[in-house]
């Protein structure tokens, strides 16, 4: 493949830009990460800028001295996988049909799908219908309530609907039922957009807290959002600045914006570890050819 | 729109015209597509439309503890309350300025940065960048305003520090109305662009390369791939995501202002959000959020279903 | 062909089977919740104690974690509180990020508790209003001898509405938080006193910002530092006799202190400093982070500290600048001798018990025991365990203390006023910081509100609205993009857009509360 003149100069000019940006997007992150292995005294007196200033563990080793550390991640991880999965299932049976001009009603059910988008009963109402269907204080309040998102059924519709036709008549021409196209030829060609949403889900599922403290008091279905919240909020209360108390102060002077930093690092790297796995139905254009051949 | 009206009789009038059992003979034929939608729609009236009787306490002043049935009702009160207050005018104003800055500017924002990605040949530049630009979305906007505040201070930020050396005077950005909006657009354009990119990446690894390849073969330059491959294939989803972005006009993002505004800039800065949360700060004001949010949701409706209409007239899919 | 059939049979089935799973958890899970409380409550222990009350209390648990094995309902010192009271309590720790609206669900919820702790003053009047609280004065004088004992009476002035108790109100243990700290070196560099009046406090702010206090010969210091939303202002109010917002008496009758020509003054002598370029310039936007990161930096070296600051920025900058020496001040004296800081009012927390109890007596008994004969032990720790006497002075094994630091979440529940024991604690955190003389310096001089009943309906309405003009104007004014007569209009807003019925609830809770 030649490329021209103009062509490649533009083409420099696009990995220049790009280059350029991902720094700018990169350097706040490594600013936190820096801030979360200084210490108190450097923090505070602003001399943390992309590396760290007097090197300390200190705020990771509060984080994770915890055991009830490892019971936050592993609510965590179960409610972001389990959570994930029943979105995606749900999304793609509700979409797929969605997607057919054969069935009736799609146009009004779309219809009522975004309507609720905009309106909402609000926090007390929807907490009653939790309470009434019994998921108060269970794990399936973190699943259940927020089952199905709107905008994803949206998407994964719009998705759908970009499959060729053709591909589906032939396969029904072979005797695939419905159900059969849909996970034989539809879902794998649609890769790229439940890569996607799964990505979607899986993120909000792992940044979610207010359901818990709407839904849930027992602390050990806590996430570890909650965990690390509580974590700051202690140790940022005036009450315990001055109450929480050791011979050696540097380490009760634990920076709390190391803490912060340090809390940020440990919730975000988990779940920044899902892109690159999905990162691959993104690369490269799905070989229709293939699936057809 | 004639001519569309015409069709859309048309539909209608076959519809009518075919005979019940035919009709009955596809739902019959699909019935497992009718099935699996069940959950779905189960899920959306049980969660979603059963709680909807509660906007009525919009017209309420609703007691937690008496609940809907126990409390008095005020009919449109609140609505009153929000319209004739003095500043409403001028806070509706801003929040319609931030958010229409946010679509013109922010809107194309990852669609450009998906095309940009896709014509990046090397794999691992590729998936290095990929993955960086979509950081800063895991940041939260308390984070990211004390790192604003530092980087764009007049005394000792690096922007700052910049322009001076180029010869200008330093600008105290956060604190000058002029600036305000600009910081606030620019910093949410920089902190999501890298997140909505990831849609239309999606969207653009759906297109067959053997289009591209055709393509090349006719002796298309890049630039016209992206023309008319790319951006065509992107349409349906940029379609969509502008119009639900229509729906949340009146959103402009309650954390990225609370966090960065300040008394000197409450004159262009103070939005709906921060209004409610000003109101409500007070006591869980629930029927008076309420309120807000069922006027929200109504222009948002109005403009959503306006703009589906007129995307269908210029023959794309639209939402419903 | 036919294995398509059967694999979508399969897929099929397997969607069957995760709805099923999800609907059928569904009501499995419906008699779990009405199950619980009974479970942890107890249902063992019952049977067995007959005339035991049982209750079942919501706290404020400040984020603090339990030791491996333990819980809230589950540790030595709850068990301490059951075994003293003979009371079985059942503790429920919403998560303390959101706990407000944790405690809005569990009213709406219809299955209340026995007490709940608020820490919002607007919560408890709006449920109060809502009759969803009981009124506990006979139960006070019943069974809560060391609760009439230990709360002063304008803090039941407080919690009373309509001559109701509604509230067993926990005290605040700090009289305010803001003390003047400067440093010495800086000063003695220059050769300065330490400054008294408001007069030698200009001096001393225009020195440190112009004549170059730590000696660097740059022209990188600021004489004063202010936070974003007027934070820290309240020595330089005080040294006009008043406090932003506060309600004082002038000719019989409470008037708002926002209002008042002295704070004009106030904004005026502020003004005047930003305008001699003696004032950190960004101080509009100053979050405490961004202050505390100046102080520690030695950017600026004389600001309202707060009390605690010794162990914060000030100790910081000790560490950055072996030369830094900081000392406290007198508060500066105004034009006509005043002196003082904001001064915090006496109650922090609202133990509210619903209507819905009927165990209320339980409730006072819980309440009457943790501040009174077990307040020291849930503050401090069990003796000889995570602290003991020496000299006449408590000694603190500061391990046991960090890992018995659950117990405050109960400690914290009722505070009574002035306590020795508080004392006691801050001391063994170490005299070097003087957190004790900080807080003496402020309770001498320290401004209170002279309106302490719960907020008024026109508050609830007007406040949020009022002080937001009140900030935005006075900002503005100091920063000279508003003349200082600006005032004089704000004030006639003020009075017009809420301000004038505020002042008139107020008075009239004055006439039947003075």
């Amino acid at each position: 493949m030649r490329l021209s003149k103009g062509e490649r100069a533009a083409s420099a000019f696009n990995y220049t830009l790009l280059g350029l940006f991902a720094l700018l997007a990169l350097a706040p992150f490594v600013h936190v990460l820096a801030q979360s292995f200084s210490s108190h005294h450097a923090i505070t007196s602003g001399k943390v800028g992309l590396w760290p200033v007097e090197f300390t563990v200190e705020a990771y080793a509060r984080i994770f001295r915890e055991q009830a550390f490892l019971n936050a991640f592993s609510v965590s991880v179960l409610r972001t996988s389990v959570g994930t999965f029943v979105n995606v299932l749900l999304t793609c049976l509700l979409a797929y049909p969605l997607s057919k001009v054969y069935i009736k009603g799609r146009s009004a059910i779309m219809f009522l799908i975004v309507f609720t988008m905009m309106f909402g009963g609000g926090m007390i109402p929807t907490f009653l219908i939790v309470k009434e269907t019994g998921l108060l204080d269970t794990f399936w309040a973190y699943i259940i309530p927020g089952a199905v998102s709107a905008f994803n059924v949206i998407i994964m519709k719009n998705f759908f609907q970009s499959v060729p036709a053709e591909l589906e008549e032939s396969a029904k021409m072979d005797g695939g039922s419905n159900l059969g196209i849909l996970f034989r030829i539809v879902v794998p060609l649609s890769m790229p957009a439940i890569a996607t949403i799964t990505l979607f889900h899986a993120v909000s599922h792992w940044n979610a807290f207010f359901d818990t403290v709407l839904y849930v008091t027992d602390r050990k279905l806590f996430p570890l959002q909650v965990y690390l919240r509580e974590l700051i909020m202690f140790n940022n209360s005036d009450i315990n600045r001055n109450a929480s108390n050791s011979v050696n102060m540097d380490s009760t002077l634990l920076a709390l914006e190391s803490l912060k930093a340090a809390a940020l690092i440990a919730s975000t790297v988990p779940i920044l570890i899902v892109y690159p796995f999905l990162q691959k139905y993104f690369v490269k254009g799905i070989m229709l050819g293939s699936v057809k051949g | 729109m004639a001519t569309v009206d015409a069709a859309e009789l048309q539909r209608e009038a076959g519809l009518i015209a075919k005979p019940k059992a035919r009709r009955f003979r596809t739902i019959r034929s699909y019935w497992d597509l009718y099935l699996i939608m069940l959950p779905g729609i189960l899920f959306f009236a049980v969660y979603k439309y059963l709680p909807m009787w509660g906007v009525v306490i919009a017209f309420q002043d609703f007691s937690v503890f008496a609940g809907i049935r126990g409390s008095e009702w005020v009919g449109l009160a609140h609505f009153k309350e929000m319209f004739t207050d003095d500043d409403f005018y001028n806070i509706f104003l801003n929040t319609l300025l931030i958010s229409i800055y946010k679509l013109v500017w922010g809107f194309p924002g990852p669609i450009i940065l998906a095309i940009m990605l896709n014509e990046v040949r090397h794999m691992m530049y590729k998936r290095s960048i990929q993955t960086l630009v979509y950081l800063p979305h895991f940041l939260s906007w308390i984070i990211i305003g004390g790192i604003l505040i530092n980087v764009l201070s007049p005394s000792s930020g690096i922007v700052n520090a910049i322009l001076t050396s180029l010869g200008f005077e330093p600008i105290f950005f956060l604190a000058s109305p002029e600036w305000f909006r600009t910081v606030i657009v620019a910093s949410d354009i920089w902190k999501e662009v890298g997140w909505g990119a990831i849609i239309y990446l999606a969207a653009i690894a759906g297109i067959d390369p053997q289009i591209y390849e055709a393509a090349i073969v006719d002796g298309a330059n890049k630039w016209k791939q992206i023309l008319h491959i790319t951006l065509p294939s992107m349409m349906g989803v940029i379609v969509i995501l502008l119009l639900l972005r229509l729906g949340h006009v009146l959103d402009v993002g309650f954390e990225q202002i609370f966090v960065l505004y300040n008394p000197l800039v409450y004159d262009v800065a103070d939005v709906i959000e921060t209004y409610v949360y000003r109101v409500g700060i007070q006591q869980a004001q629930f029927s008076f959020t309420t309120a807000v949010g069922l006027f929200k949701a109504v222009i948002g409706l109005m403009l959503v279903t306006l703009a589906n209409h007129g995307a269908k007239k210029l023959g794309q899919e639209g939402i419903w | 062909m036919k294995i398509w059939k059967t694999s979508t049979s399969i897929l099929l089935v397997a969607a069957m089977l995760v709805i099923a799973a999800c609907s059928s958890n569904t009501p499995s899970g419906t008699p779990a919740p009405s199950d619980k409380p009974k479970e942890s409550g107890g249902p063992a222990a019952k049977p067995e104690t007959e005339e035991k009350a049982s209750i079942e209390v919501v706290l404020f648990n400040g984020g603090r974690k339990y030791p491996d094995g333990a819980d809230e309902n589950n540790n030595p010192y709850i068990q301490y509180i059951r075994e003293n009271t003979n009371l079985d309590i059942t503790v429920k720790l919403p998560p303390a990020d959101g706990y407000q609206d944790a405690l809005n669900v569990i009213m709406a919820s219809g299955n209340l508790p026995d007490m709940i702790q608020s820490l919002d003053a607007s919560w408890f009047e709006s449920y109060v209003k809502q009759k969803a609280l009981l009124p506990l004065n006979d139960l006070i004088d019943q069974y809560g001898p060391e609760l009439k004992k230990n709360i002063p009476e304008d803090a039941w002035k407080s919690v009373t509405i309509d001559g109701n108790i509604y509230a067993i109100p926990s005290m605040n243990v700090v009289p305010g938080n803001e003390v003047m700290y400067a440093r010495k070196d800086w000063l003695d560099r220059l050769g300065l006193k330490p400054p008294k009046t408001l007069e030698e406090y200009r001096e001393v702010m225009r020195a440190f910002a112009f004549d170059d206090p730590d000696g660097n010969g740059q022209d990188d210091t600021s004489g004063f530092i202010l936070a974003e939303n007027l934070a820290r202002i309240a020595p330089i109010a005080g040294a006009f006799g008043i406090q932003r917002q506060m309600w004082t008496e002038r000719d019989g009758q409470l008037v708002n202190a926002s209002i008042l020509p002295e704070m004009k003054e106030t904004l005026a002598f502020l003004a005047g400093l930003q305008k001699d370029n003696i004032l950190d310039p960004e101080w509009p936007l100053n979050k405490a982070a961004n202050l505390d990161e100046k102080i520690a930096s030695g950017k600026v070296g004389l600001y309202s500290a707060m009390w605690y600051d010794t162990r914060g920025p000030i100790l910081t900058s000790q560490n950055n600048d072996p030369n830094a020496e900081w000392i406290a001040l007198d508060y500066p004296t105004g034009p006509e001798g005043k002196q003082g800081t904001h001064g915090h009012g006496y109650t922090a927390g609202f133990n509210v018990v619903p209507v819905t109890s009927e165990q209320p007596e339980a409730v006072i008994r819980m309440l009457n025991f943790m501040i009174g004969d077990g307040y020291r032990t849930l503050l401090l720790g069990f003796e000889n365990e995570v602290w003991k006497m020496a000299d006449g002075k408590v000694v603190t094994d500061f391990d046991k203390h960090n890992e018995h630091i659950y117990r405050q979440t109960l400690g914290e529940v009722i505070k009574p006023h002035a306590s020795e024991d508080e004392r006691d604690r801050l001391d063994s955190l170490g005299t070097q910081f003087n957190l004790n003389a900080n807080l003496d310096k402020i309770a001498e001089v320290a401004i209170r509100d002279a309106y302490y009943g719960v907020p008024t309906p026109g508050m609830g309405k007007h406040k949020a609205d009022l002080v937001k003009r009140e900030i935005e104007t006075f900002t503005k004014i100091i920063v000279g993009q508003l003349p200082i007569d600006a005032f004089d209009s704000f004030v006639e807003e003020w009075k017009a857009k809420g301000g004038d019925e505020i002042t008139k609830e107020v008075n009239e809770w004055y006439a039947a509360n003075r």
